[in-house]
C-alpha cells in the first residue's frame, strides 16, 4: 500500500476507458476515512475516447496519519455512471517521503585490485586504479520528468542513518572523493575533483563510457543548463533510466588494501522543471525563460560489501610487444598488451617517446632473425615479439609471471651505436630499481634507404657481450643485422619487474 | 442525446394519437444497437385509443453500457402494425472499464 507523508502533494495516474467515444464526463478521485471524504482532487472534465486513457489527479494527502480508502467517481449526463473503490488505499505516516528511487546497481567486476595504470595527460603521466563498469538505474515516481546527476563512492557504512546535511552525506564514510566535491560544490569551486567517480565532463577521455547528455532542454527547447559542463540523466515521468559508466578505482581506495567496500550511489542534484515564465539576463540582454528548475531531495542507497579490493594478482604476463614504425611520418608507436590472470587486457599506445629521438634519422628494423628484409621508405613495419616462448628470461624460468611492466626513454637506457662501436654503456647496475631481474628490449636499426643486408658477425658479438642479460631473451638480439658505416642504431628498452 | 445509466430503469413517455377512438392497441418501446435485436424493451403496453393525443409510459431498464442505442416505437392493433417509428435521437449508455491507479 502506498505510503505518503502528511500533506504531501501527490499525483495519481488513473488509466480507464469510457465508452462510447465522445461522452463528456466528470471524474473525481478522493480519499475516504470511515465515511468521510478527507481529500479530493476536485472534479475534472474529460471527453471519452472509447479507449483507455490516462487521467492525472493532483491531490494533497491528508494531514492526519492513518489509512485512507481511494474512491473514484465518474459522472456523465449529471449522474454517476460508475463509482470505484481502490483495491488498496494509501497510508499517511510521518517520515514517509517519496523520492527518486535507485532500483538497480551493477558493478563489473566486483573483485578489484590495487593495480595502478599510467595515463598521459598534458601535465605528464598520471595514474589510475583498476577499471570497472558501474550501471545505475533510477526510477522516477513522479508524474513529471526529472533530471539527476548520478554519483557514487566506495567506502564504509558508519551505522548511522544515511542523511544529507548541507550537501554532505552522513552515515557513509566515503573513500572516494565525491563528497569532498559536494563540500566544495560552489560556483567558484565547482569541478571534477575525482575523475574516478562522476559522470561529469564527457569531453574528458577519462570519462569514456559515460552516456549522459550534457544539456537539459525545457519543453520549449531551451537549454536549461547550458553552462558548466555538467551532465544529467533524464528519468521520464513514472519511468526508469539507466546510465552506465566505465570508471577506475582511485588511489585513495587502493591505499587501504585489502578490504571490502560498501558502495554508495546517489541521485545527486535532482530537479524538475515547472512552468514559470521569468527573465534571465545574459550579456546584458534579457531573455524570457518559460521554465524553471526546482530542486528535489537527493537520494542515497548503499549496498554493503559491494566490491572487494586486494593486491594485484602476482600473475601478469607480457603477452605482446608491438612496435609500429611509420617511415613517412618519422614516428613510431608502441603498443604493449598485458594480460593478467584476471583476464583483463590493458592496452596502451604511446607516440612521443620515439619521436623525440627520431630526429632526421632514418631507421630500419632490426628483426629477431637475421633473414634479409627489404624495407622501403614509406613502409610501415610491425615488430611483434612474444615473451611467452619457451626460452628463459635471464634466470627466470619459463612461465614466470610478471608483476608490472614499464618503459622509459629517459632512464639511461638509450644507447647509440655507430658503425661498429657502442658509444654509451648501458647503466644496468645503477639505474635499474631493486627487484628488476630482467628486461626485454626492442631494437631498431637505422637505414640508409637500402635493404637490410645480411647479418654482421662483428656487431653481433659486440652487442652480445655488452648486453649479456639480453642473450636469454627470446628477442634474439644477437642476430640483429645492420649496415656498417652509418650512424643508425637506436634502442629503447622495456623494463620488466618480476 | 440523452445519457442514461446502465441497469437503471427510466420511463419514456410516448405522446401520439391513434384514431378512431376505441381501438384496442399495443405499443412497445425498445432500444437497439444495430436496429435489429432488441437490447432493451418496455414490453408491450396495452391501451385503447381515444382519438386524441394520449401519453403512454414505457419503463425501460438501460442495457449494458458502452454504446449508443437507437430508440424504436412500435404500435400495433392486434397483429396489424399501425405505425413503426425510430426516434430522431439516440440514447447513450456509457460504460466504464475498471480503472488502475498509479501513484
Amino acid at each position: 500500500m502506498p505510503n505518503f507523508a502528511p500533506s504531501e502533494e501527490k499525483v495519481a495516474r488513473v488509466a480507464l476507458f469510457v465508452k462510447p467515444a465522445g461522452v463528456t464526463c466528470t471524474i473525481e478521485l478522493y480519499l475516504v476515512q470511515g465515511s468521510t471524504k478527507v481529500a479530493s482532487s476536485g472534479q475534472f472534465t474529460f471527453v471519452s475516447t472509447g479507449v483507455t486513457q490516462d487521467i492525472l489527479f493532483p491531490i494533497t494527502m491528508p494531514s492526519a496519519e492513518g489509512d485512507y480508502a481511494v474512491w473514484l467517481d465518474i459522472f456523465a449526463g449529471g449522474f454517476l455512471i460508475a463509482g470505484f473503490v481502490g483495491t488498496e488505499g494509501v497510508v499517511i505516516s510521518v517520515g514517509a517521503v517519496e523520492q527518486i528511487e535507485i532500483i538497480d546497481i551493477t558493478v563489473t567486476p566486483t573483485e578489484l585490485t590495487d593495480t595502478q595504470y599510467e595515463y598521459n595527460t598534458y601535465l605528464g603521466l598520471g595514474f589510475w586504479g583498476d577499471p570497472f563498469t558501474i550501471g545505475i538505474t533510477y526510477k522516477n515516481p513522479f508524474p513529471y520528468s526529472i533530471w539527476v546527476r548520478p554519483d557514487f563512492a566506495f567506502g564504509k557504512l558508519t551505522g548511522e542513518p544515511l542523511e544529507y546535511v548541507d550537501g554532505v552525506l552522513q552515515g557513509f564514510d566515503a573513500k572516494s572523493l565525491i563528497y569532498v566535491r559536494l563540500l566544495l560544490d560552489s560556483p567558484a569551486a565547482q569541478g571534477d575533483y575525482s575523475y574516478t567517480s562522476d559522470w561529469q565532463k564527457l569531453y574528458n577521455e577519462q570519462n569514456a563510457g559515460s552516456n549522459m547528455p550534457q544539456f537539459v532542454y525545457d519543453p520549449d527547447g531551451i537549454a536549461v543548463l547550458a553552462a558548466g559542463g555538467d551532465c544529467w540523466l533524464k528519468v521520464p515521468a513514472l519511468g526508469t533510466a539507466t546510465t552506465v559508466k566505465q570508471a577506475h578505482l582511485g588511489t585513495d581506495i587502493t591505499a587501504a588494501l585489502p578490504d571490502v567496500f560498501d558502495l554508495c550511489v546517489v541521485a545527486n542534484k535532482a530537479f524538475r522543471l515547472v512552468y514559470e515564465p521569468h527573465y534571465r539576463t545574459v550579456g546584458g540582454v534579457q531573455y524570457l525563460i518559460n521554465w524553471k528548475s526546482v530542486a528535489l531531495d537527493p537520494t542515497a542507497v548503499v549496498i554493503p560489501g559491494m566490491v572487494s579490493v586486494g593486491p594485484a594478482p602476482d600473475a601478469v604476463t607480457i603477452d605482446v610487444l608491438e612496435v609500429r614504425i611509420n617511415y613517412t611520418s618519422r614516428s613510431a608507436t608502441v603498443k604493449v598488451a598485458i594480460t593478467n590472470n584476471t583476464e583483463q587486457t590493458l592496452t596502451e599506445t604511446h607516440k612521443f617517446w620515439v619521436r623525440a629521438f627520431y630526429g632526421e634519422r632514418f631507421v630500419r628494423p632490426a628483426l629477431g632473425k637475421s633473414a634479409a628484409v627489404t624495407f622501403q621508405k614509406g613502409d610501415e613495419m610491425v615488430l611483434l615479439y612474444s615473451t611467452t616462448q619457451t626460452r628463459d628470461i635471464g634466470s627466470i624460468p619459463p612461465g614466470t609471471t610478471i608483476k608490472t611492466l614499464s618503459y622509459s626513454d629517459g632512464f639511461g637506457s638509450i644507447i647509440y651505436i655507430n658503425s661498429s662501436s657502442v658509444v654509451s654503456a648501458y647503466p644496468l647496475a645503477t639505474a635499474l630499481p631493486e627487484g628488476l631481474l630482467a628486461y626485454a628490449a626492442v631494437h631498431f636499426g637505422a637505414p640508409d634507404g637500402v635493404p637490410i643486408a645480411d647479418a654482421d658477425a662483428g656487431f653481433k658479438g659486440e652487442l652480445s657481450s655488452l648486453l649479456i642479460p639480453w642473450e636469454a631473451i627470446p628477442f634474439e638480439l644477437q642476430q640483429v643485422v645492420h649496415s656498417p658505416g652509418t650512424d643508425w642504431e637506436w634502442y629503447t628498452d622495456f623494463f620488466v619487474e618480476l | 442525446m440523452p445519457i442514461l445509466g446502465t441497469n437503471i430503469t427510466y420511463t419514456a413517455q410516448g405522446r401520439f394519437p391513434v384514431t378512431p377512438e376505441g381501438v384496442q392497441c399495443t405499443a412497445e418501446l425498445w432500444l437497439s444497437k444495430d436496429g435489429l435485436s432488441k437490447d432493451a424493451t418496455s414490453g408491450q403496453k396495452v391501451f385503447t385509443s381515444t382519438g386524441q393525443i394520449q401519453t403512454i409510459n414505457f419503463p425501460v431498464t438501460m442495457p449494458v453500457g458502452g454504446y449508443n442505442y437507437r430508440v424504436f416505437l412500435d404500435i400495433y392493433a392486434g397483429a396489424i402494425p399501425l405505425a413503426l417509428f425510430e426516434a430522431t435521437e439516440n440514447v447513450t449508455v456509457p460504460g466504464v472499464g475498471a480503472p488502475t491507479i498509479t501513484w
